[in-house]
């Protein structure tokens, strides 16, 4: 036989090589990383949302499950008795890379692409930019110390790299998003809500901004430029004032299905049944909203809730915290409000999310019941975006307008510690408390993290289960998995206090 | 005429041989010699042909022609050496052999109850390691030849008639005349690219000249389970649960002074006792002068002892195989196999949802079924409103208030199962053989192997526990694979004898394609749900999904072989083959393999001492190069993957990523092996021995890393990862005699091997293996250790007081484990680094046997016969993983009650509590999990009896026997697991070696008790 013979080319699947060609071609790939937005796991690791995760490291919610065994690792966590193993940790580290990688393979592809509308190239570009920034600061807010990566790697060897100082991490973050806001349209209607905006970017600046202010009491730069309160002041008030953003008018809607790319949302991820998914074992394809099914409470009968798994079971101390305040019911759902019966479950406090729930609307129509929840995660809402500003400004006027929209009185002056404390009203059981926790400092967020015989009316097991103590010497920061250690031969080395 | 024959068969001293069969060949007509070797026999007419047989001596047959008196005197033994053994592309005779060859007959392959022909192999080849991955009827099993030469599939290359083809499970054991195993390079290497884990060469039955013969062959048979775990009784498990502070679903504790009300031995209702097991066939075979068939059908059943027909393997096959001779100078042939397997299965081995691991770990304090109204429709109960499952009946099964997650009534669990496969497959090849002049052949060879594949499966709603359910919507899914294999081969061979040296040349060509195509759907809203009545057409939700796949690969090959031999006394071999593969790269596509083989027949040589004790003494050696490219096709292109979705506003927006990361560089396997043995013979061939060590080396391993830097940002693909060595010594030995009626043989082989990963390329230092409920990964491969390797902590024993926990210290003083509690283990500081992390894991034992060991025993005695099978693995460990022990409330070994306590200071079991702070259950260790594997089995006894002549003469038949056997009767092992045989789980078709050893709660073997006949007419 000739060497004809041998020459056969893979049927029913496209090569890589030849594809990427055209504008709606390299768009896919854009596609491709707003998916990883979306998955909520690594690939082959277990279920990690984010928000979820950070919720249960804060003293907000317990680890929960429907037993010891289930909530496990979300207990090690919970804890802070977190082995370098613990693979929740991997397959937060890997969800992230795994989005980084795509809106770098974006970029690469963007470039080789020839005949493309400078439009294009300039939109493609800022929002591949924007997931990048987004990625990598969510590892650099849960890692410290994460290799910052810029290239599509080739193979196995070319990834491995050694680990940036968070200072150039940041730094890379803020550069991603000074190009991301010059690129980024400032709106979007229809098929594309959901895609970044410019105001999402300004409004990530600010968070990233905060975060690296208050943990490290440093200003980033970005190519060549300093960006300081002043910088991103600016630019939070040019999302208030310019972007059309507005608050809605009555809390309850924030969280509904009315409330999905409302005119409150300045970014969010998108959840779906569509299309609906029934296979277990490859879940980070799923296009529902995983967080909401696990911190869903176990109700036996499908009145008022469907069947979610109890993750994630919300502290008395959240629900204590928030006497008096309207928007408590709306945040924090107390187990008598769920029509039937409800299971009780590992570390059951009778409080579950309100926000991120197994609440009927949000059941998926078709598929695999769990992997079809179509809640949107509200990433940063505009009242966030008017509390940074309030942060930055000491002006007392943006906490007053978040506090006016759910009917509570002026706040006569700023305090950092009023400020905090409407955070937590407006923004609890959203996944940002753990993060506010420790931009106030080490001290802070141990004395709000160690909760030692707080016990609800509610709670079923014994205290010891319910008692946390934080470890200063991690700084809050997760242990590099191990496994990513061992994989890069020791060029990763793992963070203080593990 | 009619003619009366008479005369003495002796041996070759002049002893004479009472028992051997004499029969006048083509005809029913025949007897046996007495007690003084005589015999006396009327034949049709002078051109009959008398043919001599007896076990353990070489058959003759002798024309009567005028003769009255026929002496024969029958050689024993010796006649081994000029038997001829099959090899690539040819035969050789044995006295001539270089490479080491291993040769299973049709009468060992029917003994047993096999599903699969390969399982004949197990106890029975030196150097073969058959470990059948579970008792499941039909599964694969396990087959590694001198060692784990790869990280991927290191199944050998099954050839049937000359074809390669991707099962062997189509095959009716009935139809094989031999399975040789060709276990060294010398004398694989014809196969090139596709033989370095071993070529395993199977030559179904042709038929004879003369006559016709029709043989019936069958069997019925139960089976049971051998062995059940000791656990927990409900007594016994409430009280430690009690003790040990764990909560049951509602959270509250257990009473231990509370009367169970029920106490379930979910083992003993799990298994199904006396499941049914048949085989039937029937052959016809014959020929004239010029041309001979054989045509037979056959049927086999097996019901596994877990699930009944929801774990069953059935099969019908068809066969017909001619050979004709058109002339002087071409002849024809073909063999046609056609066959349907139907198969059902559990989880064999799962630590999710496994049919075993379910009923090991339910509480025993759950009855079977619910059958209180009152429980039933209650509405805060789980019973009420939900899709419970029941049995045929109408019972409801159970749910546990105990214990949750995937752990649900394994009953309950089996009902909903409604997987179903199909298989119709036909498998053959048509030849012609040109013989131009003497010693010259032509031979071309079209062979095929078409198979549908059909896999079909439905999902109901049911609700097994609160995590374990399907409410929203029935569905099923259909999926159907056609693949084709083609292959043709032309070879042209050429033997020539000048004066003593006997010279074969043979060149040939091969080029094989295989193209295969999935189709699949899917279907919300099933109408009906008689499992009998799915069709996607009875899915009547809006919602339908249909999608494809398509594979293909070729290979292109030119080999070529010289074989030498003077006077038989000294012979050499000497193969080279090409291959172009379509499963490389451009980069890496034609691969060249050689090998070299000799061997001398040094007794034949003067100076070789004439003692009498000492029949035959030859030499071998042999050196070769092949092989192994089982990887997926296409492994070295990156293709797009399009089943991305992300929901903007708008709805599902689909995306396109790399499907995984391209090495356009990847390679063959390739693996270089040496190889020494020696053949031997004393005692006028009463004792034959064959030795060989071997010493075998592959590099380049191919696997695809299940772990890789996440920073990579896809999924991984094959790779070329290190270098594997494998050192061996294989030994058989058989002795066989007779005394008058009475004759036995007694056969026991042993291979050695040391498996050494010498090398792991790129940066990584480990290869990751297998992981065991949610601990993690169990297994690894770490350089300068054999492949996969069981992984976990090391322990130092059990802290027996609070003063011990604070004496194990780090270097600088401080407790290692300072949150310890006297009953936890003590764990080693590995790393040094004065805590207990996971940085702390290491190597805790090792699945893979020192010694694979077999034996086979037969005994005659005049119409009877017995015949003993052993197998058996010595020196691995067996990872025990049949606990969950994430769930504490999962049942427990009963040797859990051996338990630490004040009271009872043990030092081989950790306290048991409820919050395992220290992890002495959720942690995998040489002290909890790891348990010596060694084990001797009886795989099969037998005893047998022949008919005489009296009675085959009155019905007519030549031959007639009947047998009862028992299979797996008694295990000897130490291992308190179901079953000491774990092999790895089977993935794709292709056994996960990384998942060896590792006991999940296997299925295990069966119990077997036979009653079976053959008989020919």
């Amino acid at each position: 036989c000739g060497e004809e013979f041998l020459e056969i080319t893979p049927q029913g699947s496209i090569n890589t090589e030849s594809f990427y060609k055209t504008e709606e071609e390299v768009e896919q790939a854009l596609i491709a990383t707003y998916d990883v937005l979306g998955h909520q796991k690594g690939v082959g690791l277990p279920y990690a949302p984010v928000i979820l995760v950070s919720d249960i490291l804060s003293d907000d919610a317990y680890a929960g499950g429907q037993d010891a065994g289930d909530g496990f690792d979300e207990n090690e966590l919970n804890t802070f008795n977190i082995p370098t193993g613990n693979q929740i940790v991997r397959s937060l580290w890997k969800r992230n890379y795994w989005g980084i990688y795509r809106a770098n393979f974006t970029l690469e592809k963007l470039a080789e692409l020839e005949n493309a509308s400078e439009a294009f190239r300039t939109r493609i570009e800022a929002e591949a930019k924007f997931l990048r920034a987004y990625f990598h600061f969510e590892l650099v807010s849960l890692f410290e110390n994460v290799p910052v990566m810029t290239f599509a790697p080739k193979g196995i060897e070319a990834s491995i790299t050694p680990q940036s100082t968070p200072t150039e991490t940041y730094n890379q973050i803020a550069s991603d998003l000074v190009d991301a806001i010059a690129g980024l349209p400032t709106s979007v209607t229809g098929s594309e809500l959901g895609r970044a905006t410019t105001w999402a970017a300004k409004s990530l600046l600010g968070r990233v901004f905060l975060f690296r202010d208050g943990v490290y009491n440093q200003n980033m730069e970005a190519n060549g430029t300093t960006i300081d309160a002043a910088y991103v002041l600016a630019e939070l008030e040019d999302v208030i004032n310019n972007s059309g953003h507005d608050l809605l008018p009555d809390y309850a809607t924030v969280f509904s299905n009315a409330g999905e790319f409302s005119i409150e949302s300045v970014f969010e991820i998108s959840y779906s049944d569509d299309p609906p998914r029934w296979e277990w074992g490859n879940e980070e394809r799923v296009e529902g909203n995983l967080a909401a099914q696990m911190m869903g409470p176990r109700a036996l009968q499908e009145n008022t809730h469907y069947r979610g798994w109890a993750f994630g079971t919300v502290s008395h101390k959240l629900y204590q915290d928030m006497t008096g305040d309207p928007r408590r019911d709306l945040t924090v759902l107390h187990e008598s409000n769920i029509g039937g019966t409800v299971n009780k479950t590992f570390q059951h406090t009778g409080y579950y999310s309100n926000k991120y729930s197994t609440d009927l609307e949000s059941q998926g129509t078709s598929g695999q019941l769990e992997h079809n929840n179509t809640t949107n995660e509200r990433i940063i809402r505009f009242s966030d975006v008017l509390l940074m500003a309030a942060e930055l400004s000491q002006n007392v006027n943006y906490i007053n307008r978040v506090r006016q929209r759910v009917g509570l009185s002026d706040l006569t002056g700023y305090t950092d510690d009023a400020l905090f404390n409407e955070r937590r009203m407006e923004l609890s059981l959203e996944g940002l408390r753990y993060f506010d926790l420790m931009r106030q400092g080490l001290s802070v967020a141990e004395n709000e993290l160690t909760v030692q015989g707080i016990r609800g009316p509610e709670y079923v097991d014994e205290q010891a289960l319910y008692d946390v103590t934080f470890n200063p010497a991690t700084k809050g920061f997760l242990p590099i998995p191990q496994d990513e250690i061992d994989l890069s031969n020791g060029v990763l080395t793992q963070n203080e206090g593990y | 005429q009619e003619r009366t024959v008479s005369g003495t068969v002796t041996d070759q001293n002049g002893e004479s041989l009472p028992g051997v069969t004499i029969r006048e060949v083509t005809t029913t007509n025949g007897v046996i010699t007495d007690i003084d070797g005589k015999y006396i026999l009327t034949v049709s007419s002078a051109d009959a042909v008398l043919g001599f047989s007896f076990i353990g001596f070489a058959s003759q047959e002798i024309v009567v022609g005028d003769r009255t008196t026929i002496d024969v005197s029958l050689s024993e033994a010796v006649g081994e050496l000029e038997e001829v053994v099959v090899i690539g592309y040819g035969t050789q005779k044995k006295k001539v052999v270089t490479g080491a060859i291993e040769s299973v007959s049709s009468d060992e392959i029917s003994s047993t109850p096999i599903v699969r022909v390969d399982q004949a192999l197990q106890g029975r080849a030196a150097g073969v390691n058959l470990t059948n991955s579970s008792g499941q009827p039909g599964e694969q099993p396990n087959i590694i030849i001198r060692g784990i030469g790869t990280n991927g599939n290191a199944q050998p290359l099954f050839l049937v008639d000359g074809i390669a083809v991707q099962s062997i499970d189509n095959l009716n054991p009935a139809d094989i005349e031999s399975m040789e195993v060709l276990k060294d390079a010398s004398s694989t290497a014809i196969y090139g690219t596709r033989a370095a884990n071993g070529i395993v060469l199977i030559t179904t039955k042709k038929g004879q000249r003369g006559g016709v013969n029709v043989t019936y062959s069958g069997y019925k048979g139960i089976q049971s389970v051998s062995k059940k775990v000791d656990m927990l009784n409900a007594q016994q498990y409430q009280t430690l649960m009690a003790e040990a502070g764990v909560l049951n679903l509602a959270r509250e504790p257990f009473d231990p002074n509370e009367i169970p009300a029920n106490d379930t031995d979910w083992q003993e209702e799990l298994f199904t006792n006396n499941a049914p097991i048949e085989s039937h066939s029937i052959s016809i075979s014959g020929g004239s002068e010029k041309s001979t068939f054989l045509s037979s059908v056959s049927y086999f059943n097996q019901e596994g002892i877990i699930g009944g027909d929801k774990s069953k393997f059935e099969r019908y096959t068809a066969r017909l195989n001619t050979q004709s001779e058109v002339n002087a100078w071409l002849s024809w042939g073909n063999n046609f196999n056609f066959s349907n397997v139907k198969t059902r299965g559990v989880n064999s081995n799962g630590s999710f949802n496994g049919a075993y691991n379910s009923a090991l770990n339910m509480d025993p304090l759950t009855a079977v079924f619910e059958n209180d109204p009152s429980v039933l429709t209650d509405p805060t109960d789980d019973y009420a409103g939900n899709p419970v499952v029941t049995d045929s009946r109408g019972n409801v099964y159970a749910i546990s208030n105990n214990i949750g997650q995937e752990i649900v009534n394994p009953l309950a669990r089996l009902e909903i199962l409604n997987f179903r496969f199909n298989k119709d497959q036909f498998v053959g090849n048509v030849y012609a053989k040109v013989e131009p002049i003497e010693g010259l052949s032509f031979k071309s060879d079209f062979g095929m192997d078409l198979s549908y594949l059909k896999f079909d499966d439905y999902t109901d709603l049911y609700f097994l526990s609160s995590t374990t359910n399907n409410l929203n919507n029935t569905n099923l899914s259909k999926q159907f694979i056609r693949s084709l294999t083609l292959q043709v081969e032309n070879t042209v061979s050429y033997t020539r004898k000048i004066d003593d040296h006997n010279f074969n040349v043979l060149l040939g060509t091969s080029a094989v394609k295989n193209d295969s195509e999935l189709l699949s759907g899917f279907g919300e809203g099933v109408t009906v749900t008689n499992p009998d009545l799915r069709y996607l057409s009875l899915a009547i939700d809006s919602l339908e999904r249909t999608s494809g796949a398509a594979w293909q690969n070729r290979l292109s090959s030119v080999f070529t072989r010289l074989m030498y031999d003077y006077k038989e006394k000294y012979s050499a071999t000497l193969t080279y083959r090409k291959d172009g593969s379509s499963q490389f790269g451009p980069n890496n596509r034609y691969g060249n393999f050689m090998s070299f083989g000799a061997s001398w027949f040094i007794s034949d040589e003067a100076f070789f001492p004439q003692w009498d004790e000492i029949t035959f003494v030859k030499l071998r050696g042999g050196w070769g190069v092949n092989g192994n490219d089982k990887i997926s096709p296409f492994a070295y292109v990156s293709t797009i993957d399009f089943d991305i979705n992300y929901s903007f506003g708008g709805g599902a927006t689909r995306g396109a990523i790399p499907t995984n990361i391209q090495n356009e560089n990847i390679q063959w396997e390739e693996s270089q092996q040496l190889n020494f043995g020696l053949d031997a013979g004393l005692f006028s061939n009463r004792l034959t021995a064959t030795f060989d060590y071997y010493n075998k080396t592959t590099k380049k391993l191919l696997l695809v890393p299940s772990s890789i830097p996440a920073s990579a940002g896809l999924n991984p693909s094959f790779n070329n990862v290190g270098e594997v060595e494998n050192k061996g010594v294989e030994m058989s030995l058989e002795w066989r005699d007779r005394k008058g009626d009475f004759n036995y043989s007694i056969g026991v082989n042993a291979a050695y091997n040391k498996n050494t990963m010498t090398q792991i390329d790129g940066e990584g230092s480990f290869l990751t293996g297998s992981s065991w409920a949610l601990a993690g990964e169990v297994t690894r491969t770490f350089q300068g250790n054999p492949i996969y390797t069981f992984f976990g902590y090391k322990t130092d024993g059990i802290f027996q007081s609070q003063a011990d926990v604070f004496s194990h210290i780090s270097s600088d003083g401080t407790p290692i484990q300072p949150s310890a509690q006297p009953g936890d283990i003590r764990f080693v500081d590995v790393n040094g680094d004065g805590r207990i992390t996971a940085d702390d894991r290491t190597i805790i034992g090792s699945p893979n046997p020192d010694w694979v060991v077999g034996s086979t025993i037969n005994v005659g005695y005049k119409n009877f016969d017995l015949s003993i099978l052993l197998n058996g693995l010595l020196g691995q460990d067996i990872f025990n993983g049949i606990n969950r022990p994430d769930l504490p409330a999962s049942n427990k070994q009963s040797w859990i009650l051996d338990r630490w306590t004040e009271s009872n200071p043990s030092t081989t079991v950790p306290r048991f509590v409820a919050n395992d702070v220290n992890g002495n259950y959720t942690r995998p260790t040489d002290l909890v999990n790891i348990k010596d594997g060694s084990f001797i089995r009886m795989k099969n006894i037998q005893i047998g009896y022949n008919f005489p002549g009296s009675v085959l003469e009155r019905f007519k038949c030549t031959s007639w026997r009947l047998y009862i056997s028992a299979e797996n009767l008694f295990t000897f092992t130490s291992y308190d697991g179901p079953d000491p045989e774990v092999g790895a789980r089977v993935f794709d078709g292709n056994p996960v070696l990384s998942d060896r050893g590792i006991d999940r709660g296997i299925y295990p073997q069966a119990r077997t008790f036979r009653i079976g006949t053959s008989i020919t007419f």
